[in-house]
């Protein structure tokens, strides 16, 4: 799955480029950006959130343990929307940052975690795939949502 | 993101609506602090018209719950959607804040405990 999207780039397959020269400073605009991405492809709601609420956490783990900041720094995300399936491709030039395998605080299942690990959490359950990889000092994260997959129904504690 | 505080003797009750993200917590964060320093001991967050929230709004229920939870008060939260009720649930933070199907149960709960029932 790797650098299925980097091949891609300049082709008319990926569907959405957006590159945060200013992290720190872009990521909101790149948060609507998706937002109306995702509504411009009919994507259902729920879809819609888990998009962005990945993106959203792992730029901002760029951002606070990847030294992202400033504008010598660049985060480029790429969304490719196919018939089944969404693939996201998110590369920056921060410090390396492995998310498949940054431990986390308390496994959720032994109770609440602690909320400092709780994004990357969400990003590892909400998706069906993630991939990393480190090249030209790079960190490169691909990652794979199946989209004929039911959402979750929770049921709400009374 | 809206934010409409609702008055109530016993609770801070917060309705939130839109987007409760990284750009958006603070005014959230600050109001809700507010009011913990005013002794309030029940927080309601009414999350009917919530769209989005992220770990960095999660936090800020933690925070209620670690200052409130001592004092033997609570963070309720109501009406969330499915997808949002999905990160509860996942992050097991529906096993740490009460959560309510709509505000009204939730005002409900409490003014019953008030009452000593």
């Amino acid at each position: 799955m790797h650098g299925f999207l980097q091949s891609q780039k300049d082709s008319s397959h990926v569907q959405f480029n957006f590159t945060l020269s200013r992290p720190e400073k872009d990521q909101a605009a790149l948060l609507a950006a998706i937002e109306q991405f995702g509504i411009k492809n009919a994507l259902p709601d729920a879809l819609r959130y888990r998009i962005g609420l990945i993106v959203d956490e792992l730029v901002t783990n760029c951002i606070a343990h990847g030294a992202c900041i400033g504008e010598n720094q660049t985060v480029q995300v790429c969304i490719l929307n196919k018939e089944d399936e969404l693939v996201i491709e998110i590369t920056d030039s921060g410090l390396p940052f492995d998310p498949t395998s940054h431990p986390l605080p308390q496994d959720p299942e032994n109770g609440p975690m602690r909320v400092g690990g709780v994004g990357l959490h969400l990003v590892r359950r909400l998706t069906d795939q993630m991939q990393y990889t480190r090249n030209d000092n790079r960190n490169h994260v691909v990652i794979s949502l199946d989209k004929t997959k039911r959402e979750n129904a929770c049921s709400l504690k009374k | 993101m809206l934010l409409k505080e609702i008055d109530h003797p016993d609770a801070a009750i917060f309705h939130v609506e839109g987007r409760l993200d990284s750009s958006s917590t603070p005014e959230l964060e600050q109001r809700v602090l507010t009011s913990l320093e005013q002794g309030v001991k029940n927080l309601v967050l009414d999350f009917s018209e919530l769209e989005y929230i992220n770990s960095a709004g999660l936090r800020i229920l933690v925070m209620s719950y670690q200052r409130l939870h001592p004092l033997g008060g609570q963070v309720m939260v109501c009406g969330v959607r499915d997808y949002i009720a999905e990160i509860f649930d996942i992050s097991g933070y529906n096993r740490v804040f009460s959560m309510y199907p709509d505000l009204h149960q939730a005002i409900r709960t409490f003014a019953a405990t008030q009452n000593g029932q």
